[in-house]
Formats: C-alpha cells, structure tokens, sequence
C-alpha cells in the first residue's frame, strides 16, 4: 500500500513537470529562442557645428548673434548717434565696426541689410525749430560709404557702393541701401568669414554738400543687420 | 534504487539460511558454507534423513537464488557481445562578428554580459562640425556583419539599438539583496528612460524585470546618458555582475524616448533647445532631422534597406523600392584616386571604391583647395565602383589623387536629399523598426532591388557567410528653412544585427 502510494506520488511529481514543460514549451516560446547572436554599434555620434557672429562697435564690448533666442541679434550697439548735427558739407559721421565669427563653420558670403530706415516725419533731437519735413533716407538723402579696413581701421578698401579702393561718395547711398530690407535682398559684401576670421569697416555717413532744406532738422532712424551665411 | 536491490540480494541467502537453518543445525552461514554431504552411516536414523533433505533443499535454494540473480550471465553456454562506447554529441555555433571601416572584428561572444550578445561593437560613426547641405567621408561607414558560427542563420535582422547601458563597475546586483536603484556605467544609457518605463536586467541567460520608480536624471545638457535608475524595490533573483546589460524595453516607441538621443554641445546658446525646440522637431531635434541610409552590396548586388531609395523608409514590409536597382540616394565620400585627373578626361579614378551610388546625368564636383570643377555623370556608378564615368570633358588644372586627392561630390544625390528632409531620419528609423516592431528582415538578395522573400528562401546568413552594408548619416539643407535650431547640438544612436537559428 505504502510502495503504491510512493509510486503515486512519484508519477503525480513526473506529471506535474509535463505539465510545466509543456506549458513553457507553448507559451513562452519566444523567449528562449533555439540560437540566437546579437551585436550592436551603439554610441555612433553625429555633431553640428556652430555659425556665430560676433559684432563689436568702436571699443566697446562685442555683441554676439547667439544670446538672442534666433540667433539673430538685434540689440547690438548702435554704429551712430544724433549728438552731433550734420549739416551740407560737413565732415561725415564714421563707425568702426568689427565683424567676427565666433562659430565653428566657415561662413561663405557676409552680407549686410537694412531692415528699416525711418526718416519721414522724424524729427531730430534736439529739434530744428522749423523742421523741413524731408526724408534722409530718402533720395537726395544721406550718403553712405562702407569701407574694410585693416585692425588699425587703416587702409581701406572700399566694400559699398563701390568695391576696391577708396569710396566715391555718391548720392542716394543710404536710399539704395534701405531696399536691401530683408534676407531676401542682401548687399553682399562679396566675401567670407572662416571659423575664427575677423573682418574691420569703418562706415561713414554725411549729408551731401547740395542737401535741400527740406532735410533740416529731420533725422534718420535705421537698423543695419549683419548677416552671416553658411 | 540500485543500491536497495544490491542490499536485498545480500539478504536473501542469509535470511533463508536463518529461517531453515535455525533450527540449531548451523549456527552460522560460515557454518552453513562448510557443510558437506553427509556420509552413508550418518543417514542411518530417520531424523537425520529428514534432516539431510532439509540440508539439500536449503543448498538447492542458496545455489538457485545465486544462479538466478547474480551469476546468470556468467554460465551462459554461449554469449556474444558489441559495445558502442565513447558516444559524444557536441552543439554547433551561432554567433557573429561586426567589423566598421575594416577595423578590428567586434564578436556577439565574448561580450561582458556574457550572452552572446554584444552591444559595444564599434561605433560607426564620431562625426564632428557637421553643417546643413555639407558633406564629409566620415559621414559614411561600412559595416561588414559575418556568421563566425558553424551554424546557418535563417534570419538576420537590422533594427534600432533598444535605450541600454551596462551596470557599473560598483554596480552589480548581489542575489537576494534589495535593489531600489540601478548603477549605469558610463557613458550612461542611450536615449532616454522615463518614470514608469520597463528595465530588464540581463547576463548570461539571466534576467529580471524593474519598474523606473521617480524621475531619471540624464546627463547634463542632454536627453540620455542617466547613470542612475531609481526602480521599485526588489531582490536580485540573482547575482548581476558589473557589464550586464541593462535594457528600457519601454522604448522607440516615440520622438521622446527613441534610442537616438540629442545633446547640447555649445550650450551657450538660447536657441538649440533639445527637449522644446519651437523651430524643428520638438524633443531630440537633431535626431529628428539627420537623415541616414543603408545601403547593401553583397556578391555585387544592391538593396536600399533604409532611406531615399526603399519603401522600408515608412513600412516595414518590403516590396518594391524606390529605386529598381536598389540603390539608395546615398551622396559618395571619396577622393580621387590613382596619379588623378588631367587633361581631357571620360572617367574619374576611384580604386578605393564608391561609398555612394552616382547615377547617370548627375552632377560630379571635383575639389581640391579653393579650385572646384563640375563634371556629368555619363553612366550609373553603384556603390563599390572603382570609376565615375563622365561626359568628356577637359580638367581644367589638375587634381591630385589618393591620400592627398581631390575629393569627390555629387551634389545630385546632396540636393534630392536636401528635399527629402523628413522621411528617413534616424528618428523614423528608430520608431519604425525597433526590437519589438518593424525589425528590418533582411532577405537575401535575388538581384539588383530584388529579394528572395519565399518561404523556401536560403539561410539569411550562411556560417562563414558575409553581408556588406553602407550606413550613411546626412544632415540636410532644405530650401528656405532657418536650421538654427540644429547648431550646437549632437545625436547619439545605435544599431543592432540580430541573426536566429
């Protein structure tokens, strides 16, 4: 009685592992593949570069196209101010300004644009007494010569509205400039900045000699945007 | 159960000899053993007849009990014999090596996590500095997978790496020790692991399963590389040493937790977000905007498995591809070869191989330094081609070739990628064919953009057996779209071979 209830429980044991292993064997099949092999490139790593400008007005401290959320900087130092008046004749305003990439791609073509240029119905300040209502960034307006130079701002080489040697001061200049007003049309300067380059132009500005009476006591408002392209 | 059939067998005669010889004739079975026949004139009073007889009865069951179990075999009149000794029965082998650029084998065996699966084979690719619409030979890598097995694979399968890392040196499981946090070796996990997301720890056909429990912190400026995941406590089921692998099945499954991982490499920038980009895909944007491609020349013939060129850019079944001959778009990362070009030319020496297909009318550009030259394409030239055939043309100069040779571009295949800039990123890749969905089966080639997809096909992988890929990663320079949002960013991605028996 007792060999026959071992016997029993014996085959209730080897029944009991049938049962298991059939389970597994149809249930979870897939996770105890026959034969399998795997092996895995990982930690492969692509890395862009970086196109940055960086702008610096006379001495003061450069500006850099990346702190703004576009990379597009547009609160970089103004080139000029209305503290001293022009008049016909006289000497022209000037700016240095220096122009560097400070990113890791060559920029092949820098280029310059005028988003806007505000001169109807602006009235200098501290204000002519009889404003003439003129437009100086119209035409018969302000004139303007943009030169590169060497790191002394010395030798320069004109970049607009001619290229090479001195520049002609010509009529209409900051006219023609202010309809270079978007991305879609630039003045290209016709040259690059490579990783790490620093560019030198001083800009002038001054009223031509025969300016109407209509341009006193008017001022001109503009942006001038420097642009850096891949 | 032997042993008790060994002990009854010594019982038996001893306990006959006690019951029949107990009754004071022996008073041993030594005694039992010495007895002899009696002699005629012991016989002669009717006890000791009895007696005789007792004796004889008992020696006829000793030597019957003995014959029966234990000498049987040996007084056998005759007997014949064979024996089949020394039998053995040994596996065969699965396994597989991974080599980039020709460089040293990386094998599925000897991986630390000891399963024959080895997710630190070389990194295909560490490119740098890379600018929309720019072109590098870094930016291609050849990748040959072999079965070093003894044992032909009927499947072999590509798909996106899943999000893993490896224990740390300090970090090994002790089996029936609490585990609240996993320990990840550096460089971290690839990609990113989430609050909730299932993790398996793995080594040698050992494994158990984790639940994240709390917020994963990545590495800093970036969407990856946690070295630590906080889990729901629980025992080791086993000792996990340091290596083993660590695995978020949870995974690929969306822009915010593929395997490709983005991070911020100059990072003082305000307009490279990688987890809020307003500009491009908004969580790992870089991943979401580098395109990539594998191209396949086995036995000289061609399939796009991934990228412009193969419907496996949006399905995961093959059918016909985008391009008959199988030819992904896939730009050539070359420079010229042999002593160059000069003078009037009709093809272009490129004895190193094509890492790229040419087809016929595109535009070739040749450069060295600052002077470039436009040549046309006058035929197609498949990937591993040793010559661009052009139309004759006079090179104007010369360009040089081999180690310091003009390089190679054909901007036909950078423009037509230029303009596909949404499809086959790695992104795409990695949540279309992951582990656990749309694994790329790659069948064999039958011919040129053609498979052998019946059910009698040959093995996928033969034991020996060599397939050659092209993996190429391109960032493209789409018309009039600011990519700002991509400067200063890096992608960090894997891919996985997997063969089965």
């Amino acid at each position: 009685m007792r060999r026959h209830s071992k016997t029993w429980q014996l085959k209730k044991v080897l029944l009991s592992m049938l049962v298991v292993g059939g389970l597994s064997m149809f249930t979870i099949a897939g996770t105890f593949a026959s034969l399998n092999s795997e092996s895995s490139n990982a930690h492969g790593t692509i890395q862009s570069g970086t196109l940055t400008l960086g702008n610096k007005v006379g001495t003061a401290s450069a500006c850099f196209s990346y702190t703004a959320a576009t990379n597009d900087n547009a609160g970089c130092d103004a080139l000029f101010t209305s503290s001293t008046l022009q008049y016909p004749g006289g000497a022209a305003y000037t700016a240095h300004v220096t122009v560097s990439n400070t990113g890791s791609i060559a920029g092949s073509n820098l280029a310059l644009y005028m988003p806007s240029c505000n001169g109807s119905g602006v009235t200098a300040s501290p204000g002519a007494p009889s404003p003439g209502g003129g437009n100086p960034c119209a035409a018969g307006g302000l004139q303007l010569t943009i030169a590169e130079t060497d790191s002394s701002f010395a030798n320069p080489s004109c970049v607009f509205p001619n290229f090479g040697g001195a520049c002609v001061v010509a009529a209409n200049t900051l006219a023609f400039m202010a309809t270079k007003k978007d991305t879609a049309h630039l003045y290209s300067l016709n040259e690059g900045l490579a990783v790490g380059q620093t560019r030198y132009y001083t800009i002038s500005l001054q009223l031509p000699s025969t300016a109407a009476n209509s341009l006193q006591g008017e001022e001109a408002v503009f942006d001038l945007t420097w642009l850096l392209s891949q | 159960m032997r042993q008790l059939k060994k002990l009854l067998l010594v019982l038996t005669p001893m306990g006959a000899a006690a019951l029949f010889g107990g009754g004071g004739t022996h008073d041993s079975f030594a005694e039992l053993a010495n007895w002899t026949p009696a002699t005629k004139s012991e016989d002669a009073a009717p006890q000791s007849s009895f007696r005789n007889a007792k004796r004889v009865l008992i020696a006829a069951m000793l030597i019957g009990v003995a014959g029966y179990v234990g000498f049987g075999g040996t007084f056998a009149n005759f007997q014949a014999e064979t024996g089949n000794n020394g039998n053995s029965i040994s596996s065969g082998t699965l396994t597989m090596s991974n080599t980039v650029n020709g460089g040293t084998a990386c094998f599925s065996y000897n991986a630390v996590s000891a399963d024959n699966v080895n997710g630190g084979c070389n990194a295909p690719f560490a490119i740098t500095n890379v600018a929309p619409g720019t072109w590098q030979t870094t930016q291609v890598a050849k990748i040959v997978v072999q079965n070093t097995g003894s044992i032909d694979a009927a499947k072999l399968y590509l798909y996106a790496s899943e999000i893993s890392g490896k224990l740390s040196a300090t970090g090994g499981l002790t089996q029936g020790s609490p585990v609240s946090s996993l320990s990840i070796a550096s460089p971290g996990m690839e990609g990113t692991v989430a609050n909730g997301d299932s993790i398996t720890v793995s080594y040698n056909g050992k494994s158990q399963n984790f639940v994240v429990n709390g917020t994963v912190t990545a590495a800093a400026n970036s969407n990856g590389g946690a070295t630590t995941i906080p889990v729901t406590t629980q025992n080791a089921n086993f000792t996990y040493p340091a290596g083993s692998t660590v695995t978020d099945t949870s995974g690929n499954t969306a822009t915010t937790n593929t395997d490709c991982f983005d991070t911020r490499t100059s990072t003082n920038f305000n307009f490279n977000s990688i987890s809020a980009s307003t500009t491009q895909q908004a969580y790992n944007p870089f991943c979401g905007a580098v395109l990539m491609w594998v191209q396949e020349l086995t036995g000289g013939k061609t399939y796009c498995w991934f990228g412009k060129g193969s419907t496996y850019s949006t399905g995961s079944t093959p059918s016909l591809t985008e391009d008959s001959n199988g030819r992904c778009v896939a730009p050539i990362a070359n420079v010229v070869g042999g002593s160059g070009i000069s003078g009037t030319i009709t093809s272009i020496p490129v004895p190193a191989g094509l890492t790229g297909n040419v087809s016929s009318g595109d535009s070739i550009v040749v450069a060295q330094g600052s002077t470039t030259q436009t040549f046309t394409a006058s035929a197609a030239a498949p990937v591993g081609s040793t010559a661009i055939p052009v139309n004759s043309l006079a090179v104007s100069g010369s360009f040089t070739g081999n180690a310091v040779g003009a390089t190679l571009t054909d901007t036909t295949a950078t423009g037509l990628l230029d303009s596909n800039a949404t499809t086959d990123t790695i992104t795409n890749f990695d949540t279309g064919h992951h582990q656990s969905a749309g694994r790329v089966e790659l069948y064999p080639i039958a011919s040129n953009g053609q498979l052998d997809t019946a059910a009698t096909h040959a093995s996928e992988l033969a034991n020996s057996g060599t397939r050659t890929f092209y993996v190429g990663v391109y960032l493209p320079k789409p018309g009039g779209q600011n990519q700002n949002g991509l400067q200063g960013l890096a992608s960090t991605f894997g891919l996985t071979w997997h063969m089965d028996q």
